[in-house]
């Protein structure tokens, strides 16, 4: 495995979580179905990584992917708590 | 069989990706309105989609140059922001939570059609956005 490859796998991941991470935020208290397009969306994106190079890459992405929708989620929910003291996102 | 790619390609891939990752952050937080199905597939398909397949051959470094273009695009689109937050007095940290941002002084106007963003980074407001 080219240290490109695993590099660029985690960038996407990056990328899309980060995306994730703000809209799941906004669609709490959503429908199943927004969540379920969310995922197969995600799903899309790790499978195509799987076909470029192969299934660890598309295990680094949704690793990736999952810290970033996370590091996003915890960053707007201490602004906001900043702001709010005592109510929660 | 593994393709190898020069290092020319390497660098052309890496900056498309940068180019997308810029335009990716700049476009959503232009986005108007609630999250629609339709803006999950632009971007679904713009990060990865029919372009992507054919501009890279599988199994190449091609790929992961992009994706680590998109990463550098993406993150540094967003730290020019708050880059730019933090050195102006008319913005604070918060307006990446909920676009907040001082009132222009009695002087000063906001032209009528200029840029106005929705979100700062698609934070809105619990509940308001969905999918669909």
């Amino acid at each position: 495995m080219a240290p490109i490859e695993i590099f660029g796998s985690l960038g996407l991941g990056f990328v899309w979580g980060w995306l994730v991470g703000g809209y799941s935020r906004s669609m709490l208290g959503r429908k199943l179905v927004s969540w379920l397009i969310l995922l197969g969306a995600t799903l899309l994106l790790a499978w195509q990584t799987h076909l470029f190079l192969d299934w660890r890459h598309s295990l680094y992405l949704l690793m990736a992917g999952v810290s970033a929708a996370a590091i996003h989620l915890a960053w707007l929910h201490n602004l906001s708590r900043r702001n709010q003291p005592g109510k929660s996102i | 069989m593994e393709e190898t790619a020069t290092n020319l390609q390497l660098a052309g891939a890496a900056g498309f990706g940068a180019l997308i990752g810029w335009y990716v952050y700049y476009i959503n937080r232009y986005r108007k309105g609630s999250i629609q199905l339709s803006d999950l597939v632009t971007l679904v398909g713009i990060l990865g989609g029919g372009a992507i397949l054919a501009l890279f051959p599988a199994g190449s470094d091609l790929f992961g140059a992009y994706g680590l273009g998109l990463f550098i695009g993406f993150f540094g689109y967003f730290l020019v922001l708050l880059i730019l937050v933090r050195i102006s007095k008319n913005f604070s940290v918060d307006w990446f939570l909920d676009n907040r941002r001082k009132i222009p002084a009695e002087d000063e106007i906001v032209p009528e059609g200029s840029g106005v963003t929705g979100r700062a980074m698609a934070a809105g407001q619990t509940g308001q956005d969905r999918i669909g």
